[in-house]
């Protein structure tokens, strides 16, 4: 491609210098395109690259590469041991502390050296010390072969460049998981400690209720029993009571209706005497009693006629 | 013995109470007794408590014909004493052998509560002196969980992969304690 598109004309007498603006995925506009702009086929892989949105999109799509170079950081830091906590009452812990867990494995230079093997050169040569130091010692030993370079070392470089692909690729999900698989390990055993604490928790309430329970027993219920055969004997007497009560009361019921019923056939028979005798001296006419009726009527209607 | 100052017609325990108070062992019992407390108040409360007063004289004048009878059946009624009875003095020792069975049963219980009651506080101070599980070393989890891990520097166990049982009791290692086997009955020793 020639420059001659990107160099302006030169002034007579200088050097010529072409200015090669660096274009880069990182210099692309990061804002996506306007409504009307779509992005070009470049643009839409940077966006892609860069997680952002297409135009058409309300969010990016979720990629296997979401987490490249992230690391991953546990949500909670591990609980702390307390200062003066001791397995035992002799235990020294000023020269055997308790060996609490760290949170995060001890920094490492260049992922091989620790930071502690390091850090005392500082104070001797500077920064650049332990650099220095452990470079010319891998130099010395492989120079006079103490440590053999063999045919197979060359792969070195290949599987460290494929370890940093894996880490740096799938590191955050490795972590992520792995910090889950040992949360719900953790909470395994913190579930089996919680159990035998309640367990003795529940163990006390449940007796304490039923020393109080045992202790109502021992209060009451002598008394129930005592109350209960009183009321049992209450009951039969005033059975017996009812009982003789009503025996009374069926002999006097008795003696009231038979007088009762005595009497009610001496109304009828009187009435029935007193009926028939009348009708039969009205039908025989006798001493009169037709005529003497019918006299009484005829007189009763002359007081009548006249009154009126 | 006076009829009127022994003689019961209401209850005096508070039922709602002491079945508040009582756990769910005593509750049959609790039931049983407040049924039959209850028939009887039934009945109690359902009759009269004293034989009801006959005006003898006004049934005299009504039935003047049965003079005679209404005075046998008046000297019979007022002479009548219906024995109120007592309660046998067996029940009341049984009563007291309750008493003591229950005081016994008291005692045991309480006895069970103490013996729990170190348990649980064995329980609790084991937990108490437990380092925090994160921070557990291997030593740690034989200790806290036995029936979970093992330790073959002092526990000797015999390969389980299934997980069959092997080292659940020793009498693996009881019957192959000196490496012999069962010998057939027809081996000799001198061939």
């Amino acid at each position: 491609m020639s420059l001659s598109r990107v160099a302006t004309a030169p002034k007579a007498g200088m050097r010529l210098v072409a200015v090669i603006p660096m274009r880069a995925s990182s210099t692309v506009a990061t804002t996506p395109a306007t409504g009307e702009e779509q992005p070009g086929y470049f643009q839409k892989i940077a966006l892609r690259f860069k997680g952002i949105p297409l135009p058409s999109e309300t969010h990016a799509p979720k990629s296997l590469f979401d987490d490249i170079g992230k690391q991953f950081v546990p949500p909670e830091p591990l609980p702390k041991v307390p200062k003066d906590y001791k397995e035992h009452p002799e235990r020294d812990l000023v020269n055997y502390p308790y060996p609490e867990r760290p949170t995060f494995e001890p920094k490492t230079r260049l992922l091989m050296v620790p930071d502690s093997w390091c850090t005392p050169f500082h104070k001797i040569t500077g920064t650049s010390g332990p650099y220095l130091f452990y470079g010319g010692l891998f130099a010395f030993l492989l120079n006079k072969e103490l440590w053999v370079f063999e045919e197979q070392g060359h792969m070195l470089v290949g599987w460290i460049i494929f370890y940093l692909l894996v880490k740096n690729g799938f590191g955050y999900k490795i972590d992520q998981s792995l910090y889950k698989a040992y949360q719900e390990r953790v909470d395994y055993f913190k579930n089996l400690i919680k159990e035998d604490l309640k367990e003795a928790v529940e163990f006390r309430k449940n007796s304490a209720a039923e020393t109080d329970a045992l202790k109502a027993v021992q209060e009451n219920f002598p008394t129930i029993f005592k109350e209960n055969m009183a009321l049992q004997l209450e009951a039969t007497y005033r059975k017996n009571v009812d009982t003789v009560a009503t025996e009374l009361k069926r002999r006097l019921d008795y003696l009231q209706e038979t007088e009762a019923t005595k009497q009610r056939f001496e109304r009828d028979l009187l009435l029935k005497l007193i009926s028939e005798g009348v009708q039969k001296q009205i039908e025989t006419n006798q001493g009169d009693i037709k005529d003497a009726y019918l006299d009484n009527c005829i007189s009763q209607l002359k007081n009548l006629s006249t009154s009126s | 013995m006076s009829q009127a100052a022994k003689r019961v017609a209401t209850t005096s325990v508070n039922w709602q109470k002491l079945s508040e108070r009582l756990t769910a062992q005593h509750v049959p019992e609790l039931q049983r007794l407040k049924g039959l407390n209850s028939t009887f108040s039934g009945v109690v409360n359902s009759l009269p408590a004293d034989l009801p007063k006959i005006d003898f004289a006004a049934l005299k004048q009504k039935l003047p014909t049965h003079a005679a009878l209404l005075d046998s059946l008046q000297k019979q009624y007022e002479s009548l004493k219906i024995p109120y009875g007592t309660i046998p003095e067996d029940y009341n020792k049984e009563i007291n052998k309750w008493i003591e069975y229950n005081t016994a049963r008291a005692k045991l219980h309480e006895l069970k509560t103490a013996d729990g009651a170190v348990e649980a506080n064995k329980v609790e101070e084991k937990w108490a002196k437990a380092p925090p599980v994160e921070h557990f070393e291997r030593q740690h989890f034989v200790e806290y969980f036995p029936t979970l891990f093992y330790d073959l520097r002092y526990q000797k166990r015999i390969p389980d992969p299934c997980e069959i049982g092997l080292n659940d009791t020793d009498q693996l290692e009881a019957r192959f304690r000196d490496y012999k086997v069962l010998r057939r009955a027809d081996k000799v020793d001198d061939h």
